[in-house]
């Protein structure tokens, strides 16, 4: 895969002096990497936000620290945050207004289906459909099997790569109960989908557009019956699109002999 | 008797009036020695001209001579300058300034980026006794300049022998060694030809042993090459040229692989790029290599040397479909060839045939533009981009910017309004001017018959190329074989990618410029078992 999404114009100049294609002859390119992320360290920053999910909306900062075992692949220890892990507010509280953190709290919020269905239809979603996940600490690993590069407007060259991610880790959730007090579901194993692409602008800096599908249990507040409240557990799964930039650290410097060019 | 009178009295009075002359003179030399010294330059170089036309002593006007010429140099006049320094040095040992006078020469050779007629000058009257008084940096761009100047003649021997003589601490002490490396090269490709691989060999070597000493002078690093650059002239592209004739004289020995090293390491689209591509082609089609060589000339091919004069490179494409049996695609390469070169031979051949002077050549170097009435316009694009690519080229524009500069400053200097000095001067930019488009217009006309020789002589190569064959496609038939090669061979797999660190895509008729330089083709194994 030569070029993949954009290749608006690319160098195709094709050379008054080609000769037509021969059936007995094939042209490749053979060509030294510009770059090279064996045992690079990357380091991330990411916006991302959900897309997905009906009742809820999350707007989250994502750290990621990869570090290349090769060309190919990479371990990934991710962070995504919506909320600043044990800042704002107790476990399970009663007060709403313990949870105001300012604009770290807006990293949750309910969307519009949700206010129209309690509001007007005077019903509420499940408790677990209104789960929200406040942070994530995963392990994944990262497979590039694909390369790629193009050219906008002849403004010169971008490289990069396609890959794919798997792994796991831990989630804590929360949610909002109807008399809007907040719960914190405490701590859970989540598992965690992706593919992205990163552009490489230059050896030690590229833009990553990744998505990710963050899939766990969530455990809440079932019905109140008779012998108390019950526990409900409905598997959930949020799909985030991240944006953001990562810096590129380490690795092999290509051996440098001396030119005068 | 009043006749006798007036010649006794002329006698007593005439000593006198001569003495009041010649102090009249040397008055004027020490008020023009001050006005050289308080830098009034015009007025300085008025002065000792009139010294120099009119003292009656000897000595006066020789050292008014070199004054003078030392005024104009300093006042950027170089060409005016060189009339003066050349009497002074024309005239021999007996003028008193006759080394100055040549140091004068060497300044405005420099000055002038003047490599062939200076250096000539200089050559014609060498005189080593004298010379050896002279400073011994000067005394080395001397010997330089003339080593350059026979090994243009070659002379190689006595090319050698003056080149040898630069002093190490010289700034033209690595341009010295160089020359004499190249100097090796051909000496290398005379023996060669001889057939006496002995001598080849150690002519190579000494030549490749002289590029390592060139580039040792970098120390290999940048700190220490910084210290080199500020020590030698032009150091750096020397270094440049070191790594491609350290290739082609690998090559010369027959070692193609460390051939083939040097030439990658000649900088993609750096100005040597297109002859490391072209000649690396060569070194991998002696080595078998013809996928690599192929997608050397690949490269060559491309869009980015479009304009590239390399009739050579499709006579060696050609030979290589040939060796590999695909007559069709040798063909093709031919016929390209001769559509883009042989096509030019007429146009050439009669610009050449026209009888034009020297003068009407000039025009294609000097000018930017080209008249359409210039029978240099004829000149096709490649053959015109090929002949200005030549370092030469911007030596002789300067010499003509420099005396087009110093025509209007002779023209603006107010003392010399009305004198002969400022007819002189500017008869002797004129002349010199003249001089110069007329070599320059030799220039240009060697060139083209150059050029025209040389496609002349791959049209007798493409012939024969086709000779072989047609010879060949016959043998196939009689052998009762295809002459299509798709039904005779099985086309090579792609190339492994040698390891994570490379990239592997498919040419797909797009000339992507990161692509340029890694080009590899496989081509059908076409040839019948023997």
């Amino acid at each position: 895969m030569k070029t993949f999404f954009l290749t608006l114009v690319s160098l195709t100049l094709i050379s008054a002096g080609a000769l037509a294609e021969s059936p007995n002859e094939r042209v490749h390119v053979l060509q030294k990497r510009d770059y090279s992320v064996k045992n690079k360290i990357e380091v991330g920053g990411l916006f991302a936000m959900s897309v997905d999910d009906i009742f809820t909306q999350h707007y989250a900062g994502v750290l990621t620290l990869d570090y290349h075992i090769d060309e190919a692949f990479a371990l990934e220890f991710t962070w995504l945050s919506c909320k600043i892990p044990f800042y704002m507010g107790d476990k399970v509280s009663d007060d709403p207004a313990a949870y105001t953190g300012g604009w770290l709290r807006s990293g949750h919020s309910y969307t519009d289906a949700y206010y129209n269905i309690k509001d007007d239809a005077q019903l509420s979603p499940s408790n677990a459909d209104l789960a929200m996940i406040s942070n994530y600490w995963g392990l994944n690993v990262e497979f590039s099997p694909i390369y790629g590069k193009f050219s906008l407007f002849n403004w010169g060259l971008a490289r990069a790569d396609f890959y794919v991610t798997a792994g796991g880790g831990v989630v804590t959730t929360e949610y909002m109960r109807p008399d809007k007090s907040w719960v914190d579901t405490g701590l859970y194993f989540m598992g965690s989908f992706g593919m992205g692409f990163r552009i490489f602008l230059a050896r030690w800096f590229a833009i990553r557009l990744d998505m990710r599908d963050l899939t766990f249990a969530a455990k809440v507040e079932g019905e109140a019956g008779a012998t108390g409240t019950t526990t409900e557990t409905k598997i959930r799964s949020t799909l985030f699109v991240m944006l953001g930039v990562s810096f590129l650290f380490g690795g092999e410097e290509p051996v440098q002999i001396w030119s005068p060019y | 008797m009043r006749k006798i009178i007036s010649i006794i009295f002329a006698l007593a009075v005439l000593p006198g009036a001569l003495a009041f002359a010649q102090g009249n003179k040397s008055d004027q030399l020490n008020q023009a020695v001050e006005a050289y010294n308080a830098n009034n330059l015009a007025d300085a170089a008025k002065q000792f001209y009139d010294v120099k036309m009119n003292d009656p002593q000897a000595g006066n006007r020789a050292q008014a001579e070199y004054y003078l010429a030392q005024s104009l140099f300093k006042m950027g006049m170089y060409q005016s300058a060189l009339a003066f320094y050349n009497a002074v040095f024309v005239a021999g040992p007996a003028h008193p300034y006759y080394i100055k006078g040549a140091e004068g020469l060497v300044n405005v050779a420099q000055a002038l980026h003047d490599d062939t007629l200076i250096p000539s000058q200089i050559n014609k009257y060498y005189n080593s006794q004298e010379f050896a008084k002279m400073d011994p940096m000067i005394l080395s761009r001397i010997n330089f300049y003339v080593g350059l100047l026979l090994y243009r003649q070659e002379k190689y021997g006595e090319s050698m022998a003056f080149l040898s003589a630069i002093d190490q601490k010289s700034r033209v002490f690595a341009k010295g060694l160089f020359l004499q490396a190249i100097i090796h090269i051909r000496l290398g490709v005379r023996y060669n030809l001889a057939r006496d691989e002995a001598r080849t060999q150690a002519e190579y070597d000494q030549a490749i042993k002289l590029f390592e000493q060139i580039v040792d002078l970098s120390g290999r690093e940048e700190a220490k090459a910084m210290k080199a650059i500020a020590s030698y002239d032009n150091i750096v592209r020397l270094w440049q040229l070191c790594t491609l004739n350290q290739a082609r004289a690998y090559y010369g020995k027959g070692d193609y692989a460390k051939a083939v090293m040097y030439y990658t390491r000649i900088p993609k689209f750096s100005q040597d790029w297109a002859d490391a591509l072209f000649e690396m082609g060569w070194a991998y089609f002696m080595r078998e290599e013809y996928g690599r060589a192929l997608g050397a000339l690949h490269t060559l091919h491309s869009p980015r040397y479009n304009n590239l004069f390399a009739p050579e490179s499709w006579i060696l494409k050609a030979t290589i479909y040939f060796h590999v049996c695909l007559y069709e695609e040798a063909s093709a390469a031919l016929n390209f060839f001769n559509q883009r070169y042989e096509s030019m031979l007429p146009t050439l051949k009669g610009i050449l045939d026209a009888g034009l002077p020297n003068e009407k050549f000039a025009s294609l170097l000097l000018l930017d533009k080209l008249d359409k009435a210039d029978p240099m316009a004829k000149v096709p694009e490649l053959v015109r981009l090929s002949i200005l690519t030549s370092p030469r080229v911007e030596n002789f524009r300067h010499f003509l910017r420099s005396l087009e500069a110093e025509a209007k400053a002779i023209e603006q200097v107010g003392e010399w309004k009305g004198t002969r000095l400022r007819d002189e001067l500017a008869g002797v930019v004129t002349v010199q001017r003249n001089l110069l488009v007329r070599t320059a217009g030799g220039f240009v006309k060697a060139n083209l018959q150059n050029r025209y020789q040389t496609i002349l002589g791959f049209v007798g190569h493409a012939k024969m190329v086709k000779l072989e064959i047609t010879s060949h496609e016959r043998l196939l038939l009689k052998a009762g074989l295809s002459i299509k090669a798709e039904e005779r061979g099985k086309l090579a797999p792609r190339p492994n990618v040698p390891d994570e660190t490379y990239n592997y895509w498919p040419f797909k008729e797009e000339y992507w410029r990161d692509e340029l330089g890694y080009y590899v083709y496989t081509v059908r194994r076409a040839c019948p078992a023997k």
